[in-house]
């Protein structure tokens, strides 16, 4: 009905939320060439970009990308491979709950970094203690979303199951994970983001390796603050990927949920 | 002589409500012959839904006996089917897939359930909204979904409790009319549980009339109108009022 103002278009939304980081980059960008700020501190946005050219052409840089999103898809994996079957379990049994609730969530409230200790020593400081900080991150949002949406399945919907006789198996599959979908996808997606942060986060903590995170470790080192900023884009960018990525995945699946009349 | 389809003995069935024993149901005595239609009529709270839940088998009686076909019954069966009042269909699950969940414990193959799942929705008309999902429909058509659901395994009985009460009057007589031209071709016997005394006379051979607390049978009626009934007509204008009679009296009784 209404005509749709030019900030509600797509690009329009694009080129307002470009605004203010290009407006950042030109009052940065100025200050750094009129010498108010000091350049080999405050890397200037050209330099960062020279620096983003010098990574993309890097094969170190790639090398350390890779190795970060392997470990990211092996520790996030897990993660919600634990958190879903977790998840389902606290959901569907009330005496799982009662069990286990109290001390998840007493758990849930000590910070994700002060189990880095523990799991250097119980795990080992190497890969393996980094896929298992990763995993942990990633497993906490699904697990209590995952709960979340098993029990918010509605008593009228499972008691189809009883007159209809479905199988485990078919319960599952028709009714129970379906019907918890949108708590599962919801954990699911912030357990993308919560697992890449903590890939970087691990290989700041744990032993170092390779990575991206080394990499940036490794610019810090030589004092090249401009490449520590182009490496931080590059991690950014790949959280705004899976964000958008897994909200399209999210949607879709959920496509049921949409109200529009035939 | 034909078997009964469905027979109940003295079925009781109490509530504990705030630490107190209520007496929903009491010394229900109920025959149905096979093909039959009828239909429960009563005020709210009398216990009609709660009969319908035991009749399927998701609740127990506290005492008493309920036979489907000769044989007691134990939780849910195949023979007889049940219609909500909320059309019920899951919201994630296509117009079909909802229909096939009914016969997903059948012998028959994935084909099969595909092809009785279309089957079944062409009776009520709906094939074109085959893949559509509930949220698309209105509460009529998701309704008539319901009902194909209902009949897509074919009950030997088919429990209705208040299936139209939520639907406009236009789309409730659209849908009476329909149920009785799908009772018509299935020959299924039919127990309907409604509070519109009218949509009770038009659709049943027999009325039975309950009164609360406890709920109990109080009254039988034969309707011997001839099919088609039209809902004007001055002789179901009259059973209707005798039967509204009634209830009007149990309630001053109460």
């Amino acid at each position: 009905m209404s005509a749709r103002r030019w900030h509600d278009t797509r690009l329009g939304t694009l080129g307002l939320g470009l605004a203010f980081p290009a407006a950042l980059a030109l009052v940065w960008q100025a200050a750094a060439a009129k010498g108010i700020i000091d350049p080999n501190i405050w890397a200037s946005p050209w330099r960062v970009a020279l620096a983003v050219a010098t990574q993309v052409q890097d094969a170190q840089f790639w090398a350390d990308l890779g190795a970060s999103l392997w470990r990211d898809a092996q520790g996030t994996a897990l993660g919600i491979l634990f958190g879903v079957a977790g998840g389902l379990a606290l959901g569907r049994s009330a005496l799982a709950r009662e069990y286990f609730a109290p001390t998840l969530d007493a758990a849930k409230a000590v910070p994700l970094f002060t189990w880095v200790p523990l799991l250097s020593v119980w795990v080992g400081s190497g890969e393996a203690g980094k896929v298992a900080f990763i995993a942990l991150a990633a497993a906490i949002p699904v697990l209590f979303n995952t709960a979340e949406g098993v029990r918010s399945l509605e008593p009228r919907h499972l008691e189809l199951t009883r007159l209809y006789h479905l199988e485990f198996v078919t319960r599952f599959r028709r009714v129970v994970l379906p019907g918890a979908a949108p708590g599962i996808l919801r954990g699911v997606h912030q357990a993308l983001l919560y697992g890449w942060l903590a890939t970087i986060g691990a290989e700041f903590l744990f032993e170092a390796g390779n990575g991206i995170g080394t990499n940036i470790m490794g610019a810090r080192e030589l004092y090249a603050l401009d490449l520590v900023i182009a490496d931080m884009l590059a991690i950014g960018l790949i959280g705004v990927a899976f964000d958008l990525g897994f909200g399209r995945v999210e949607r879709s699946l959920l496509r049921w949920r949409e109200d529009h009349r035939a | 002589m034909t078997q009964d389809i469905l027979r109940l003995n003295a079925v009781s069935k109490n509530f504990i409500v705030d630490d107190r024993k209520v007496e929903a149901l009491s010394g229900i005595d109920l025959t149905l012959r096979p093909g039959q239609f009828t239909a429960l009529v009563g005020a709210s709270g009398c216990g009609k839904s709660t009969l319908l839940r035991l009749i399927a088998g998701l609740d127990v009686p506290d005492s008493g006996q309920i036979l489907l076909e000769g044989t007691p019954i134990h939780g849910p069966s195949r023979a007889c089917g049940l219609i909500f009042q909320d059309h019920r269909l899951l919201p994630w699950l296509s117009v079909t897939q909802n229909i096939e969940l009914a016969l997903a414990g059948t012998k028959h193959s994935a084909q099969e359930r595909r092809a009785l799942a279309l089957a079944s929705l062409d009776l009520v008309g709906l094939t074109d909204f085959a893949r559509a999902f509930p949220r698309q429909l209105s509460g009529g058509m998701a309704q008539r979904v319901a009902l194909a659901r209902g009949f897509v395994n074919r009950p030997r009985l088919l429990l209705l409790d208040e299936p139209f009460s939520a639907l406009d009057s236009l789309t409730r007589a659209r849908l009476q009319t329909e149920l009785l031209r799908i009772w018509a071709h299935e020959g299924t016997s039919m127990l309907l549980v409604t509070h519109d005394v009218e949509e009770a006379v038009l659709l049943a051979d027999r009325v039975i009339v309950l009164a609360a607390n406890p709920g109990r049978i109080n009254a039988t009626l034969d309707i011997d109108l001839a099919r088609p009934r039209l809902r004007s007509s001055a002789e179901l204008a009259a059973v209707k009022a005798k039967i509204l009679h009634w209830l009007d009296d149990f309630a001053a009784a109460a």
